[in-house]
């Protein structure tokens, strides 16, 4: 959650300065670390290239995913993507391992951030909990 | 509903046909059905379109006889095709789908896309689309490739439809020039100005962090230390004066319960000098009273025993 709440800010303060295009298609390469090093002995180090390699992979995965569902609201006259879309699109798509704790985690989190946020906000946590059982290691950790 | 119908009928045929070829065919009907492949593709280019856009759907398959010649076309692909497949898929570990993904990706990245390569794809996507539909057992399935030249990818069947999407999209947004190719060392000037005037230890690492403590790993190393000195003060019995007062300076409250289990082991000493059936019951009654820490007294016990039978 607070990684999620990081990515806000950060996204927050490129906006702010209106440096380059590199953030709007591209998660905080920051967080990529922070995530990456959960799967290194502490004593590891990880070099900027590799950072870099796993953004463009991870961000490529997000929108891989997002697209799908994206497909799907335009169908069905919605305009908005929810959790339970980009659960569905991890299903078509293939990737049925991560239905079920995708499924759990979705539901943990309504239980706890409950309904009294609007939906758009509640969105993107979503978003990044995807990034983050986009990573094996962190999956795991995070259920 | 022309189109949809068509879609349908097509679909069922390839199936029809698909059952013809699990029955057993030949080799010979395939390169018979080769040369009215190459005149029947642009019959095919007009209903390229219309596959692709019911695809989504998943239309029920209904078995039907109509334009026989253009879909045993189809059919002539199916055979080659899965070979390939089943060839492919061998070579490749659990990790198939994510390392196909990822070439695709850098295919996607590293080359600029041309649009005139756009109505190519589309023909290849249109002539492709009825299989991404029917379930192919090794699962694989050839995706039109990005340049000409290309070997062809072998991709997740479920995936070709979105990976086809994001590849258009990737390209729109390169010609809006939305993407960045070159990445900038930094993003925000005054933050890199700060960083660069932070006073650097050797290493390049920045001064002035917080460290780790390993406090916690020293006092364990030391409990560690403690536990091995009990063991010590039985077997030098001849010095016991020194002993005990190094063993008092670090002692808790089980450690000086071990002085008074000594102090009995001497008792138990001079019981065994002057008569040997006592030997017997007092391990009993020390067990009694101390459960704990018994096992390793009786070892050192039986030590001291084996001394006296020898000397």
């Amino acid at each position: 959650m607070s990684e999620g709440f990081d990515g806000t800010e950060n996204g927050g303060g490129g906006g702010g300065g209106g440096v380059g295009k590199e953030q709007d298609r591209f998660l905080p390469i920051a967080n990529i670390g922070r995530i990456m090093r959960r799967a290194v002995p502490e004593n590891g180090k990880i070099a900027k290239d590799s950072k870099e390699s796993v953004q463009e992979c991870v961000s490529e995965f997000i929108s891989f995913i997002t697209s799908e569902a994206s497909d799907k609201c335009l169908k069905e006259k919605r305009k908005t993507i929810n959790g339970d879309d980009l659960i569905w699109s991890m299903g078509t798509l293939g990737f049925e391992d991560y239905v079920e704790p995708l499924k759990l985690y979705l539901r943990l989190y309504r239980e706890t951030e409950g309904d009294t946020k609007g939906s758009r906000a509640s969105e993107l946590p979503v978003k990044k909990d995807v990034v983050l059982n986009g990573d094996p290691g962190s999956s795991f950790e995070g259920m | 509903m022309m189109s949809f119908n068509k879609s349908q009928e097509g679909f069922g045929q390839v199936a029809a046909v698909a059952t013809l070829a699990s029955n057993g065919g030949g080799s010979l009907p395939w390169l018979l059905y080769g040369e009215p492949l190459g005149q029947g593709k642009p019959a095919m280019s007009p209903e390229g379109v219309v596959p692709r856009a019911q695809t989504p759907l998943d239309p029920p398959q209904v078995p039907a006889m109509d334009r026989g010649v253009p879909e045993i076309l189809n059919f002539s692909m199916v055979p080659g095709k899965g070979e390939k497949c089943s060839e492919h898929s061998t070579t490749i570990a659990l990790q198939s789908p994510f390392a196909e993904y990822n070439g695709c990706f850098e295919l996607g990245l590293g080359q600029s896309v041309v649009p005139s390569n756009y109505p190519y794809a589309d023909q290849h996507y249109g002539l492709l689309s009825p299989y991404g539909v029917r379930p192919t057992p090794s699962g694989r399935i050839l995706i039109p490739p990005n340049m000409p030249a290309d070997a062809p990818i072998y991709v997740n069947a479920k995936q070709c439809s979105a990976i086809i999407r994001r590849r258009h999209a990737r390209a729109k947004a390169e010609r809006e020039n939305r993407l960045v190719k070159a990445r900038k060392p930094y993003l925000h000037e005054s933050r890199h100005l700060h960083a660069m005037r932070r006073a650097r230890g050797s290493g390049g690492r920045f001064l002035n962090t917080k460290k780790e403590t390993n406090g916690k790993t020293t006092g364990g190393g030391r409990k560690v230390m403690d536990i091995i000195i009990p063991p010590l003060c039985p077997a030098a019995s001849p010095s016991s004066e020194q002993c005990n007062p190094s063993s008092v300076s670090s002692l808790s409250g089980s450690e000086v319960s071990s002085i008074y289990e000594h102090e009995d082991m001497d008792h138990f000493h001079s019981f065994d000098h002057l008569r040997t059936h006592f030997f017997t019951p007092l391990p009993s009654l020390m067990d009694v009273e101390h459960g704990a820490g018994n096992p390793f007294k009786w070892t050192a016990a039986s030590d001291g025993c084996c001394d006296l039978l020898k000397a």
